[in-house]
């Protein structure tokens, strides 16, 4: 056994450490403040390359295997949740369809911009009444001479407002359920493609999150990303843990950001004449959390050296996934505490990282469904 | 034993949940959205004679007793945690100094137009550097000629960029910690004194939490409010009141919360079911509704136990400390009842999940309320029940 990083993973870790202390930290409250897509910040960071950090050097990518990117998931979202969901959204599920089945017309045209920040990029699964459950997907994709037809209002997406192109689940027939689903690129400009309304959310704010709606939208037959039709479930389930796993390192991030507040106050704030870090019970606050943390990125990592060693981790990743992003939530608890009525003053980070850390419960799978696929899985049926 | 309430106070739930209904509810997501202070509603409570609920009839209240006050406190909120915070100010901290030691004329000027909601009262006691703990405050009383003279800062001030008056709580002998603290009654507009900066939160919007400024601040020496020195008394006389108040206020945002989990999970389907139907959302909705219970009897017992004048610390401590943890614990699980549009600002689940923070520090964090619960319990060596 061998916990440790390489060198090349530790020097990764180390530069992107600094360039996010350096470059977002100090624009992560004014990005939670205006809920805007930070188009300045995304012009300086993109110009570093790591859109590009899972995709082949060839193509200009950094060629990062998954414990690197989850090293890369963390630290960005330790800056800023909200700009981190925008980035990760171009470096991750908004490209991965395209990267793996668009042409290379379209790859030039979607991917290799993408990869340098210069396009926008998005994935639309979640409608009205379609969450966790995808095979409820009412989106629909209709064949016509050699052009494909969406129809469909798609809700939450990631980037939506902003994004020049979107990879789009639809179904190409209703009674199929799961079975007929597929993916399919839009770019911006396609007539009958639009954005509609921007969501007002609690947190993860500055990334734009949005309704897309698709009304008779003729798209060509090569804008359909899969080698068959009818095997989207299959494709998605190539990222789906990588997904997963990634939620849960956003999620150390946040922890890791709180954690380093809650620790600073406690050894400042002096309460009945000493410093509350002094006090068993905040103690005993710290001790939860650092053990929590700690458990959380041996799951997260553990997981991501599966999936480099392309070992099974689909029972793991879901395993990551939700006790990280629960540590998450209960460091945020804590803190907010050790801080006491500080913590929801908008001045300070506390309050901002409360907020950040619920929207992570949701993406890649609510607990609830979480623990009842692992359940199955265990069980067997 | 008898667990039920009697006539009046079923009487009395049912008017304030009536009028809470029909004024507070309607108004409770523009408080949260513009952050402002609800002047109208505020009248209108007034006129309706809630503010004086624990003050006689001859003053314009409603002599009520504190199961009553609490009903009020919970009613308030479940529509809304912002107005709840500024009507229970009013109630009770805002004013309750100027009841029990005000001249008349204090009376006349402050109390009564405060009991018809014509005048805003509150009180300050925390500072930058101390909440818990009031034996560290440092805003200092100096004796003078002409009363007394005040310099300091105080923060967290519910209402205090509207309030007429303040009750502060001050320092005339710093080394003898909380033997020192007195209350002065200072009123808007005394050379000195002024509003600072504000704190813009993510709880309680609606009621303003302010930075108060004195400097050298001339009061009468009608101002103090008792005897010098005995004002951590005087608040003490309170805090269980206080407590179970708040204790009121967690009930009532949770039941809210329980409700609008009960009615998301009825409606929204997964799988071709409503998700209310799977047994994990059952048992959130059967852990909630539980702990809700649970709380609803502490809050009560302590309460009734205030009626009879056999309350003792812990009963309130506790019942503060399990009724908001019982909140916060309800507001987590229906914002994941409600999957992603737990954090969509257009439906109130992320209001709710906003607002349990709030009540988990006024009245002491839980982990001090721990430390009062076991310390009262390790002195004797039994489970007793009061």
């Amino acid at each position: 056994m061998d916990f440790a990083f390489t060198e090349e993973q530790q020097f990764f870790k180390k530069i992107i450490t600094d360039t996010v202390d350096r470059m977002v930290v100090p624009k992560a409250r004014e990005i939670d403040e205006k809920d805007e897509f930070p188009w300045e910040l995304w012009k300086d960071f993109t110009k570093l390359g790591y859109l590009g950090l899972r995709y082949p050097e060839e193509i200009g990518g950094m060629n990062a295997d998954p414990v690197t990117a989850m090293i890369f998931y963390e630290q960005i979202a330790r800056g800023s949740v909200g700009f981190a969901q925008s980035v990760i959204m171009n470096i991750l599920m908004g490209t991965y369809f395209v990267y793996r089945f668009g042409s290379q017309a379209i790859r030039e045209r979607c991917l290799f911009p993408a990869m340098k920040g210069e396009k926008v990029a998005t994935m639309c699964f979640t409608e009205d009444q379609s969450g966790s459950d995808l095979s409820a997907t009412r989106t629909t994709a209709v064949k016509d001479g050699s052009e494909w037809v969406i129809n469909g209002t798609k809700m939450w997406i990631t980037n939506g407002p902003v994004a020049d192109f979107a990879t789009v689940l639809a179904t190409t027939d209703l009674s199929l359920g799961a079975k007929g689903l597929n993916f399919f690129l839009v770019e911006k400009g396609t007539p009958g493609f639009s954005p509609g309304q921007v969501l007002d959310k609690l947190g993860c704010r500055g990334t734009v999150t949005g309704e897309l709606v698709f009304d008779n939208v003729r798209i060509p037959e090569e804008n359909l990303l899969g080698a068959e039709l009818n095997k989207g479930i299959e494709y998605l389930g190539e990222i789906l843990d990588e997904v997963r796993v990634m939620t849960g390192a956003m999620a150390m991030g946040i922890a890791q950001a709180a954690y380093d507040e809650g620790l600073e106050y406690a050894r400042k704030r002096i309460a009945f004449g000493k410093p509350i870090g002094n006090y068993q019970l905040i103690r005993a606050k710290f001790a939860d959390m650092a053990t929590e943390m700690e458990a959380s990125r041996l799951l997260i990592y553990s997981a991501a050296w599966k999936m480099k060693e392309r070992l099974p981790s689909r029972i793991e990743a879901a395993m990551a996934k939700m006790f990280a992003t629960e540590t998450c939530c209960k460091v945020v608890d804590e803190v907010t505490r050790i801080w006491g009525a500080n913590a929801f003053a908008n001045e300070y980070n506390p309050q901002r990282h409360f907020r950040d850390a619920r929207f992570l419960l949701y993406g890649g799978g609510t607990h609830e469904i979480l623990k009842d696929f692992m359940g199955r899985m265990l069980i067997g049926k | 034993m008898d667990f039920s309430l009697t006539k009046e106070q079923k009487f009395f739930r049912e008017q304030v949940s009536r009028a809470v209904e029909r004024t507070v509810a309607p108004s409770a997501d523009s408080i949260d959205r513009t952050d402002t202070f609800p002047r109208d509603l505020f009248r209108e409570l007034g006129s309706l004679g809630y503010y004086g609920i624990r003050y006689p009839a001859q003053m314009g209240g409603m002599g009520a007793d504190c199961i009553m006050f609490t009903i009020l406190a919970e009613e308030l909120a479940r529509a809304s945690i912002g107005f709840a915070a500024i009507a229970t100010m009013q109630c009770l901290m805002g004013t309750d100094f100027i009841y029990r030691f005000g001249t008349e004329e204090q009376k006349e000027r402050c109390l009564l137009p405060a009991i018809r909601g014509e005048k805003i009262g509150t009180i300050a006691f925390t500072e930058p550097d101390c909440g818990s703990d009031l034996g560290g405050i440092k805003t200092r009383a100096v004796k003078n000629e002409k009363g007394y003279v005040l310099t300091g800062r105080k923060l967290w001030i519910t209402d205090g960029d509207v309030a007429d008056f303040v009750t502060v709580a001050a320092t005339t002998a710093p080394e003898k910690r909380l033997g020192g603290i007195g209350f002065f009654l200072v009123e808007k507009g005394t050379p000195g004194f002024s509003v600072g900066q504000r704190i813009e939160k993510m709880s309680a919007r609606g009621a303003a939490t302010m930075e108060l400024i004195f400097d050298e601040c001339q009061v009468s020496p009608h101002s103090l409010m008792g005897e010098e020195g005995k004002g951590a008394k005087y608040l003490n006389d309170i805090l269980s009141e206080i407590r179970i108040m708040i204790a009121g206020l967690g009930l009532g945002l949770a039941k809210s919360a329980f409700v609008a989990g009960l009615k998301y999970a009825r409606q929204r389907e997964a799988f071709g079911r409503p998700i209310g139907t799977f047994q994990l959302i059952e048992e959130k909705i059967a852990e909630m509704e539980v702990r809700i219970r649970a709380a609803e009897l502490l809050t009560y017992h302590a309460a009734w136990l205030k009626d009879r004048g056999s309350l003792t610390g812990k009963e309130a401590a506790m019942a503060k400390f399990y009724s908001t943890e019982t909140a916060c614990f309800v507001v987590d699980e229906v914002s994941r009842i409600h999957g992603a549009y737990g954090v969509a600002e257009e439906y109130p689940a992320q209001r709710y999940f906003r607002d349990g923070r709030f009540l988990l520090f006024g009245g002491g964090t839980s982990e001090i309320l721990k430390t009062i619960i076991a310390k009262d319990t390790m002195k004797k060596c039994e489970f007793e029940i009061n």
